[in-house]
Parts: C-alpha cells; structure tokens; sequence
C-alpha cells in the first residue's frame, strides 16, 4: 500500500517529539510549519509570555479567518479566538496537548465555532413556525470534514439571499455594523432592516437546520 | 494511489467545497488511520486560510489586548511562584506589615460592628425583635438595642437597652438573661415579661410575671434588688431604686399597640412621653397648666393626632409649627 507508506513518512517528518532530523521531502510549506511550531513550542516553555506572543503572530489571523466561517461575524469570531488563545495560555495547554499546537488550535476554533453558530441560530430562529418534531439529540460532527461542510453549507446559505437582504446581513453580521447605519447607508428605513436581517435569519436557520440544527429545537425549547 | 501532491490538492478541494462526497469520505479516513495525517490536515487548513483569507485582523491589537488582560491577571501567580531577589525582600516585607497592621486597624474598629447586633426604632415606630434563643422583645419608638450578632455565647445572655423596650424572656436556668441600661443597672431575668424603660438618665422597671432581680453597680458596692410582680422600680441617675405597686397592671406595655393609658398623669409627663417617642419638641407655655393631669387611654399613631386630643380633653389650645408643639391656654 504506497498510501500508508507515504503516511508512515509524514508521521516520521510530524513525529510528536519533534525532534527530527532526517532529510525532509520536498514539501516547503509544512517543513517551514513544522520548524516554526518547534520555535513556538520551546518559547512557550521557555517564556510563556514571549512564546504566546508567536502563537498570536502566527495563528490569530488564520484562525479568525476560519471562525468567521462558521460565525459569520468578525467581533464573535475575534472573541472566540481571543477567549481560546487566553484559554490555552491560562492553562498552560501547551505543556499537556498531545498534537501539535495547530492542531489544537485550529480544533478547538472549529468545535467553538460549531457551537456558536447552533446557539445563535436556536436563539433567534422563529420557534412558532417549527413543527419539527423535537429530537432530544446533540449532533456533533462526528468527522472532520463536517465541519468543512458545515461551513460551506453556511456560506451556501447566505449565497441563496436575495442580494439587498444578503448586503445588508454582511452589513450586519460580518462588518458589525448597526441597523441604523446600515439604514442610514442604504436609504432604508430601520424597521425594513430589521425585517430583512430577521429573514435572512430564518432562511438560514431554514436551511441548515435538516442538516445540522435538528436538536435546537430541543435546546431552544428548554431554554 | 495519493501521493502527497495529491492529498494537497484534495484536502484544498475539500476546503473550497469542491470534493465529492467519496473524495470527503475517504479523507475522514485518512485522517482517522493516524494523528500524523490528521496533523497535516491541519497544516493545509492553515496554508489554505492563509491563502484564501476571509478578513484581515488587527493581530497587534488583539496582542495587545491580550497582554494587558494577562498583565493584570498575572503579577500575583508571580509572586508565588517567583523567587523574590534579596533587595525586594524589605519592601515585600514591609507591604506585608502595613497590610496586616492596616487591617487590624480597620478591624478592630469594625470589630464590635461585626459582633453586635443593633436594631433602632425611629420616632413614632414600634419593632418586634426576636433574639436567637427565642426571646422576644418589643422595642418602643426611639430605642435601641443591641445584642451579640452571632448567637448568645455559653455564659450569659447580655443585652443592652436605651430607651423603652418590653421583654418576653425565654426561660433558661443556667444562661442568665442579662439587661444593661444606664448608670450600671442591670436587670437580671429569670423567664419573665417586663418593660424596661432607660431614657433621660432614668431607668424604669415594670414586671408583668416572673421574676426579675436589679442589679445597681453603685459607687457603695453592688445593690440588689429582687422584684415582684406588678411592681414598678425607678431609679433617677445616680439616685436611689425606689420601689411602687402599679396601679393598672393591665395597661403593661400599652404602648405595644401604640395605645397610651394615663392615670392622674400630669400634662408635663404626657409632653415628654410625646417627645420621646414620636421626636418631637413639645413645650407648655404656663406652668400652672403643666400641673393638670389626664386619665384615660389614646391610641395613636401620629405625634398632631395624639397632642390634638389630649388639648381637647384639657381644654387647652394646641399650636403646631412643624415639629415644634405649643400647649397654651385658650383665650377664651
């Protein structure tokens, strides 16, 4: 099996001792990954404060970047990032993870924002019109690319508004902008604003909920 | 059959959205075999984000925030953890004694805040309190009494009483009921209901049934007396204890129902009854009506209700400037 052979390499190259020296195939990316982990890895032991400083040059944006995936905000998804990176400098994770610090990392920012997008969406989904019958089950991704298509279906999701009401969501979600502004820039009036961010939240909630929000219900009905 | 070009390029595709339903399951798998694989999943996730960033961030501030967040939370985990050089030593030190000295300081005179218990009653306001081993004492308008805040200790049970109070005392042989009220006359209870009385350096002492004992700390030793029921003791400050029957048992502690009995009591001694309790100034113009004297009985709530109807009775005329009260005699 030329597959797992390749994967016994990678293993060998991605070793959790992270002591190796052998020749490294011609893979410039992770081989620079793997060497600035390392750093990282031995500043964090070394000065915990100096080291956090690394993670946050190296890991911050491209872990906002894939929060906002899932949260569809820039403030929720700088929070979530903020509140993880703190997490893991508090208690101290770097010294008892067992993967890499990316790994870590870029899990739990993906667990974080599974769980945000499924409260929000229960939170402000419209409970009246939903005749679902109520499953008292918590759906978790149970494989890694579910999250992938988590996030793809989101963006899907919003794809489908119409383009005022899609504007006017990003507006309001992503760019954290208030409805008065955003009624002040588009020559709407507040109320039509509020009208269309309630929509969009429906159609959302509306198509993602089959897939993924089955148990919401449940979670906004005990709430 | 993937060579590590080829997971790249499926692992991208995945994040753009672009594999198929096969190609997605069998890197669930791949990742699954081993936490290499899964560490270079990750690895792609990053260079992808990297690449295909949704916004940019303020790293630098988001650092910053973080340090100052960390900054504040941190300098005392520090110190624990941190070997203090030599020449900080003094100064922790120092700050050690000033906090402890400091907080002696506040403490010792929070200190008997912290043990002892005082309820006060206002002008014209009646309150029931119960004390923790089941007594329960009346307080009348303008007292106060203060009892230890956690419980009776083993030993005595002591109170202290300034103005008027009356006392349902829970019997209890061995813990004495103690009252302190001024000029150190103590009045000792044995499972009784009594008034205690201790206003303008006059302490009175009225027994409705049991047994009660004074007990007067006098310049001459300790002088004691033992009352019976019924019986009114008086002592003026620095005076001596004088004993009377009271003429109206039944009226004991009328003013638990805001309720005033007189019996041939002059017009000056109602005027300090209404001062005392209701806070107000009351002054007789003349002192030949000061000498008149009220029988009867009034229930009031209010200081103007109260002076009102005793002027009626009298036939004296009342005038009222806000908590200044005139009795004076009618023109007429």
């Amino acid at each position: 099996m030329p597959q797992s052979k390749t994967a016994a390499k990678v293993m060998r190259i991605l070793s959790p001792s992270r002591q190796n020296t052998e020749p490294i195939l011609p893979q410039k990316p992770s081989q620079k990954a793997i060497q600035d982990e390392q750093l990282i890895w031995h500043a964090l032991k070394k000065d915990s404060s100096k080291g956090m400083e690394l993670v946050f040059r190296r890991y911050y944006q491209p872990l906002c970047s894939h929060a906002v995936r899932f949260v569809g905000s820039k403030e929720v998804a700088q929070d979530i990032v903020s509140d993880l990176l703190a997490h893991f400098y508090d208690q101290k994770l770097y010294l008892t993870i067992t993967s890499s610090i990316r790994s870590y990392l870029f899990k739990a920012v993906r667990n974080r924002g599974f769980n945000y997008l499924k409260f929000d969406l229960a939170r402000k989904g419209d409970l009246a019109s939903s005749p679902e019958p109520r499953i008292a089950e918590t759906y978790q991704p149970d494989s890694i690319t579910q999250y992938e298509e988590l996030y793809q279906d989101f963006e899907k999701a919003i794809e489908t508004l119409p383009s005022q009401r899609r504007k006017i969501y990003l507006l309001f979600q992503f760019e954290g902008k208030s409805m008065k502004e955003i009624a002040m820039g588009m020559e709407l009036s507040v109320r039509t604003v509020e009208t269309q961010l309630y929509r969009s939240k429906i159609a959302i909630r509306h198509l993602l909920k089959d897939k993924w929000l089955i148990f919401t219900l449940v979670f906004a009905h005990l709430l | 059959m993937h060579d590590k070009d080829t997971i790249k390029e499926l692992l991208l595709n995945c994040f753009n959205g672009s594999a198929s339903v096969i190609q997605k399951k069998w890197i669930d798998d791949w990742v699954n075999e081993s936490s290499a694989n899964e560490e270079v999943f990750y690895t792609y996730l990053e260079e992808w984000e990297r690449k295909n960033p949704q916004y940019l961030t303020d790293t630098e501030g988001a650092l910053l925030a973080f340090r100052n967040k960390s900054e504040t939370d941190l300098p005392t985990k520090y110190n624990v953890f941190s070997v203090p050089k030599p020449s900080k030593w003094p100064s922790y030190r120092l700050f050690l004694v000033a906090s402890v000295v400091l907080f002696g300081l506040l403490f010792s005179g929070t200190f008997e805040q912290l043990m002892v218990k005082t309820y006060r009653t206002g002008f014209g306001e009646l309150a029931t309190v119960t004390l923790n081993d089941g007594t329960v004492v009346f307080l009348n308008a303008n007292s106060q009494l203060k009892t230890p805040r956690f419980a009776f200790g083993s030993g005595v049970r002591v109170v202290e009483l300034l103005g008027e109070a009356s006392f349902n005392v829970t019997h209890d042989p061995v813990h004495k009921f103690i009252i302190q009220t001024i000029d150190g006359l103590d009045v000792v209870v044995h499972g009784t209901e009594f008034t205690v009385y201790n206003r303008r350096n006059t302490a009175e002492v009225q027994l409705k049934s049991g047994k009660v004992e004074l007990i007067k700390h006098g310049q001459n030793g300790i002088e004691s007396v033992i009352m019976l029921p019924g019986e009114k003791v008086r002592m003026e400050s620095g005076g001596t204890l004088q004993r009377e029957k009271v003429k109206t048992p039944d009226e004991f502690a009328s003013w638990k129902q805001y309720r005033y009995v007189f019996d041939q009591t002059s017009l000056s001694d109602v005027a300090r009854i209404i001062s005392d309790n209701y806070g107000v100034e009351v002054k007789i113009a003349d002192e030949a009506i000061g000498e008149l004297t009220i029988s009867g009985s009034f229930r009031s709530e209010e200081a103007k209700e109260f002076a009102k109807s005793v002027a009626e009775v009298l036939g004296i005329s009342l005038e009222i400037q806000n908590k200044h009260f005139l009795f004076f005699k009618s023109s007429q």
